[in-house]
């Protein structure tokens, strides 16, 4: 395990690189096809957060992650829609992850999943909208992509750096 | 790739085409070609496909510009950050959505 110093730095590392990571995924690929949906790359950094450190310090991450991303890039709008959605995201990966029957892939995908499901719920809410619902299904096939695509160099990165 | 995630996926799968049902059976109760406009729940506008025009939105939250012209509408203008709604491009089946969440605007055909 590692020490406390160690955890906070690497968290910081880890902090900064879902920032830049976000930034770039906002450069390259606005929406790669589908509005509205994205690749998720800061997700890898959660991903590796979980399995690296712990529940703690990726709560710490998500949120963190959350509250700058949206200052510096997509508005404070978007703040309540990317909260649920980490919200969500980093409980289940961490309730799937306790039971160890899944792979990184396996929670890699539910992160994806739930993130997207969150963010659904919020704006759901938020706009008192169900016709929203339509965009269910794009979001969670979608999910189930990004979640594959992000676990490939997740599962590298953890081997090893673990 | 463990067996478990393989159940993960497969569920999602299923969950997707449940709600892709779902919102299909409750489409059914529509069929007029009408452009509704919710903003922050309540009905800001309802508009007909069939007749072109231009429509501007203006909220607290900000402004949209909605096009309605050959039996389709799309978002021309926003001065929202991320442009979803311009993006999505045009509707016109029953059901379908543009939404901007920044603005906390859904643009629906019903």
């Amino acid at each position: 395990m590692l020490n406390n110093n160690k955890k906070i730095a690497t968290l910081g590392i880890l902090v900064s690189l879902s920032l830049i990571l976000g930034y770039i995924e906002f450069l390259v690929f606005p929406d790669i096809m589908i509005p509205g949906v994205k690749i998720g790359l800061s997700n890898l950094c959660v991903l590796l957060s979980l399995y690296l450190l712990d529940v703690k310090s990726t709560i710490c991450l998500g949120v963190l992650k959350v509250i700058l991303s949206s200052i510096l890039f997509s508005g404070i709008n978007a703040l309540v829609y990317g909260l649920m959605g980490i919200v969500l995201s980093m409980l289940v990966m961490s309730l799937l992850k306790k039971t160890k029957r899944f792979s990184i892939i396996g929670i890699s995908i539910a992160g994806a999943v739930f993130h997207n499901i969150g963010q659904l719920i919020a704006a759901i809410v938020i706009t008192e909208t169900m016709r929203l619902l339509y965009y269910g299904p794009i979001l969670l096939i979608s999910g189930i992509f990004c979640g594959f695509i992000i676990a490939l160099p997740g599962k590298i990165i953890y081997n090893t750096f673990k | 790739m463990k067996k478990a995630d393989l159940i993960l996926i497969a569920a999602v799968m299923i969950m997707a085409a449940v709600i892709f049902f779902i919102c299909k059976i409750s489409n059914l109760d529509y069929s007029e070609n009408n452009v509704i406009v919710r903003y922050n729940g309540e009905i800001y506008g309802q508009y007909v496909l069939y007749i072109n025009n231009e429509y501007d939105i203006k909220t607290e939250l900000g402004y949209n510009k909605l096009v309605v012209s050959d039996n389709k509408c799309y978002v021309l203008e926003s001065d929202c950050e991320n442009k979803i709604c311009i993006n999505t491009g045009a509707i016109k089946e029953t059901g379908e959505v543009i939404c901007c969440l920044p603005h906390q605007l859904v643009i629906y055909v019903e």
